[in-house]
This record gives C-alpha cells, structure tokens and sequence, in this order.
C-alpha cells in the first residue's frame, strides 16, 4: 500500500509535467482548432539552445530556462507564422501536415546544431529527498509541482482575468463572432502561441532539468505525453488537460513499478483507447453526442 | 451618415454585389429588402470589412473606411448585430455583454458596468439570466444578447442582419419594438430583413436590393405593398 501512495505521489508530480505540455495543446487546440505537431520540437530546440549555453558557457539553471523558454517562443512563432498563419485559410490538415513537416525540420536543425545525440542538462536542485513519514518526495519533482501550479494559476488570470484572455475566449468559441467584436483574431492567434510556447518552455526546462539530458526526439516524447494527456482529459477542456496530465503520470509509475518497464507506455496507451473507447471527448470533455454538440452550437 | 457608393463585391468570379449605392441617414431606421441570394449579408459584411470590394467605397459620417481591418471598423463605430445572432455558447450572457464592448476596454478602466445596466433595462429578461451560458438560451433571448453585445461598443450605427430569422411571430414582435425602441433613443439602425411587413413598419426609409442591384429606393408605402412584398421575397418577374 505504501508503494501504491508512494507511486501516487511520484505521478502526480510527474504528471504535473505532462498537464503543462496538455494545457499547450489545448490552447491551440481551442483558438486555432487544430493540433500543432511542432509544439513538442519547439520546445526541444528551446531546450537545445539553453543547453549550448551550458555546455559552452557553464550557464547557470536559471540562465539556461529563460534561455529554453525563449528558444521556444522564438521557435513557436516560426512554426505559427509558417505553418499556421500562412496556411490559414486552408483545410486543417493542411496545417498540421505542415507542423509535422516542420517538426522535422526542427528536429534536423537541433542534431546541426549539437551533433551528439545526447547533452547535459543542469539539475533543478542539489537537495535530498524530503521525508514524510514513509514516503519520499524527490526535491526536483517537488520543483515541478510546485512551478506547474503557479504557472496553471497564471494561466487561468490571464484567460479570466485579462482583455487579451478574454479575446482567446471568444476566438476559441465563435471565430466570426469575435471578428465582429472588434477582435483582431490573427493577433490572438499568434500571441496565444507565444504564449503558450512559453509555458512549454517552463515545462520542458523542468522535466529535462529532472532528467539531467536532453535528446532531439525530446520533441516527439513531449508530443505524445501532451497529446495522450489532452486527450485522456479531454480536447479543448483545460481542468481535462490538467487530469488527464495527472492520471498519465499516475498510470506510468504505477506499471513501471508493477509491470515493469515494458508495459510502462503501453499501459497509457491501453488506457488511452479505453477512455476513447467508452467517453470519446475524453474524461472531462463534452458528454454529448457530436450531433447535439452541433445543436448547441448552431448560435 | 453611412454612404456605400458603387460597390462591387465578388467572390472569386461571382459578383454578389454589382454596384450598390444607398445611404442610412443619422437617427434613422434604414431598411435593406431582398429575397434569399440578393447579396444583403456580403454587403453587411463588406460594410463591417469582412470582406473587401473590388470597388465602390464605405464611409462612415465623411471617413473613408477602403481598406479597414474587421477589428478597426468596429472601433470606428460601426457594429454588427450578426445574421444567426453568433453567441459565444459557453460564455455566460453576461460574459457574452463584456466581449461586446472589447475595444472600450484599452487602457483606462471603461465604465462598462453603467453600460450593462442600460442593455438589461432594455431587456429586463436578460438581467434574470445573466449568468446563464448563452449556448441554453431560446433564439429570441439570443437576438437580445446578440442586440445588447453590439450595443455595449456604443456604436454611431447599428447593422442588425436579419433579426427576425428562425424566431416565433410573437417575438418577432417584440424584436422589432425594441428596434425601434432603440431608434427613438437615438440610435441610427441600418437593418437588412427578409421579413418585409415588419421592416416597414419601422422604416424611415427602405432599399430593395435584387441580384446585387438596388432596384427601389424609397419610403414605406411608396411602392404597392404587394409589389414588395413579392420583390423581397422572390425577386422581380423576369421580363
């Protein structure tokens, strides 16, 4: 039972990683009603430029996050402007093949840039382990936790509480509608991806800086973890993305540690397919059917 | 107050407009008729710069609106009250209120709170419903927020897309008694409808619009009421 508590916590605090990667999705997902590909190598060659600098420079953690969070929002708005923005008008699949292809292409610019296929990535922390009782809290998760939670708190103020989260809002609802409120949704567009990005870069900074490395298919792992998470939660709910984050990480630690390494992935997967399966929106996504949903917003 | 001179909008090779000219005079209703096809929504979108014509020219009391963004003509105070009313669903009605007055809110603090009040004094069953998600809402309570949304920017004229659609006869009504409610308050009303019996009631002055050519400009009962009627609704005979 300890165990069982002990793998809990350790999935939370993993998953925690996962609901910041879920919650970029979502965004996107939400205010351009398509899935973005590049996200995850956005974020990676945000990663790769924070560890140049320390590889070359010995820069210290604080110096390579903000290092990977620009890296990522300089990347972010390259594949907004060129896979989203110019293909605007086209189908969505258009887009999202064009963020697959650019994800490619990020993923090559990343091995030019540092050819080894592995680099240091600097510790969050140098702290033991904190104990309660008889479970252990590894200093750099609690880190993570703690950041994520800060960072979802600022997520929600700047949606709820801000003009500009107010416009994603109404971008993410009605495109047309905003338009004609005076919303100029290209600008919403391209600063909800800034914006985003920039929280993909905290989460990828803190789940490399737990790991100690960074590898250039650090893009597609992210990819898989947040689109497994959005969808587990359920597509375009950001409580969904969050649960669904928390729940991957809880499902992979508990088969790591009872199934054992094997069956770690397949285990989300298997649960993946079962959510889909029984609630096709996802645990917190719509209950309605497709059709109703198309009734409700026929407004 | 609005001029619209000569415009022509196509879409690709289509022209839906092909050289419309009228005029919505300040502190009037003015009243756009024509059957299905006729082109009144891409003129209203024209007009709200949805869209940019390949001629003609928009203007606002003297303003050259050529080559404004959607977003900028709204804050130049022209504002949309959209065909299908277009609520944001799971927003609530009183959210939905707040994103309509979204250009009053740069900078300095609005005062949108005296705003509200005013929308739910003209429409006391909103103000029960205020915090009810615009999604749940029956068509006619739609078409206020709608009206409500579009008033909060404080418009200098209100472009209403055929408000009667989809609504029962009764609400219809009371659609129209705010309308012109609103009119008498001084808002100038440039209102695009199929339903023409309603629109001339309220009309200072009305256009028919037919295959993209205004075909009548006029006041109520200037033209036989059958011929409009027959006109809005299905187009001239073919000579």
């Amino acid at each position: 039972m300890t165990d069982f508590i002990q793998n809990c916590i350790d999935g939370v605090m993993i998953g925690s990683g996962y609901a910041l990667l879920a919650i970029g999705f979502t965004i996107i997902f939400g205010v351009l009603r398509r899935v973005n590909l590049s996200y995850g190598p956005s974020i990676m060659l945000g990663a790769f430029v924070g560890t140049l600098l320390y590889v070359q420079f010995q820069a210290h953690a604080v110096v390579v996050a903000m290092a990977t969070v620009v890296g990522a929002v300089l990347a972010g708005m390259y594949v907004e402007r060129v896979c989203f923005w110019a293909i605007r008008r086209g189908a969505a699949v258009a887009s999202m093949v064009s963020s697959f292809a650019i994800w490619m292409q990020l993923e090559e610019l990343a091995i030019v840039m540092l050819p080894e296929r592995t680099y240091p990535f600097p510790p969050l922390t140098e702290t033991a382990p904190i104990e309660i009782g008889p479970f252990f809290l590894r200093s750099e998760h609690l880190t993570m936790f703690v950041v994520a939670v800060v960072l979802v708190a600022v997520v929600h103020t700047v949606l709820y509480r801000t003009r500009f989260g107010l416009s994603v809002r109404a971008v993410s609802e009605n495109l047309l509608a905003a338009r004609f409120m005076g919303i100029n949704v290209d600008a919403v567009m391209f600063w909800a991806f800034a914006l985003v990005s920039a929280i993909g870069g905290v989460a990828g900074f803190l789940i490399l800086a737990t790991d100690q490395q960074v590898t250039p298919y650090f893009g597609l792992w992210a990819t898989f973890k947040g689109l497994i998470a959005m969808m587990l939660g359920g597509m375009g709910s950001l409580p969904g993305a969050i649960l669904g984050g928390l729940i991957l990480g809880i499902v992979e630690v508990q088969s790591l540690w009872y199934l054992g390494n094997d069956y770690k992935d397949l285990s989300a997967y298997f649960l993946l397919f079962l959510v889909l399966i029984i609630r096709p929106g996802g645990i917190l996504g719509h209950a309605l059917s497709e059709r109703e949903r198309a009734a409700f917003r026929r407004v | 107050m609005l001029t619209v001179e000569n415009i022509v909008t196509a879409y690709g090779m289509i022209q839906a407009l092909r050289g419309v000219t009228l005029e919505a005079r300040k502190g009037e209703i003015t009243c756009l008729l024509g059957p299905n096809g006729a082109g009144k929504t891409t003129l209203m979108f024209t007009i709200a710069g949805l869209l940019k014509p390949q001629q003609g020219t928009v203007r606002l009391e003297g303003e050259d609106l050529s080559g404004v963004s959607a977003a900028k003509v709204v804050e130049r105070g022209i504002s949309l009250v959209p065909e299908n009313r277009l609520m944001f669903p799971e927003m609530t009605v009183e959210e939905n209120l707040m994103v309509g007055a979204f250009v009053r809110m740069k900078g300095k603090k609005a005062d949108l709170a005296a705003d509200k009040e005013a929308v739910y004094a003209h429409f006391p069953s909103l103000k029960e419903r205020q915090s009810q998600l615009a999604g749940s809402l029956s068509g006619g309570e739609q078409q206020m927020v709608a009206i409500g949304r579009a008033l909060m920017a404080r418009p200098r004229i209100l472009l209403m897309d055929e408000p009667s659609l989809g609504l029962a006869p009764l609400i219809v009504e009371e659609i129209f008694r705010i309308v012109e409610e609103l009119n008498q308050a001084g808002v100038t009303i440039f209102l695009v409808e199929q339903n023409a019996r309603m629109a001339l009631r309220v009309a200072h002055h009305f256009y028919l619009l037919e295959q993209g050519r205004i075909t009548f400009s006029g006041l109520p009962g200037e033209l036989e009421e059958e011929e409009v009627f027959q006109r809005a609704y299905l187009g001239s005979r073919q000579e």
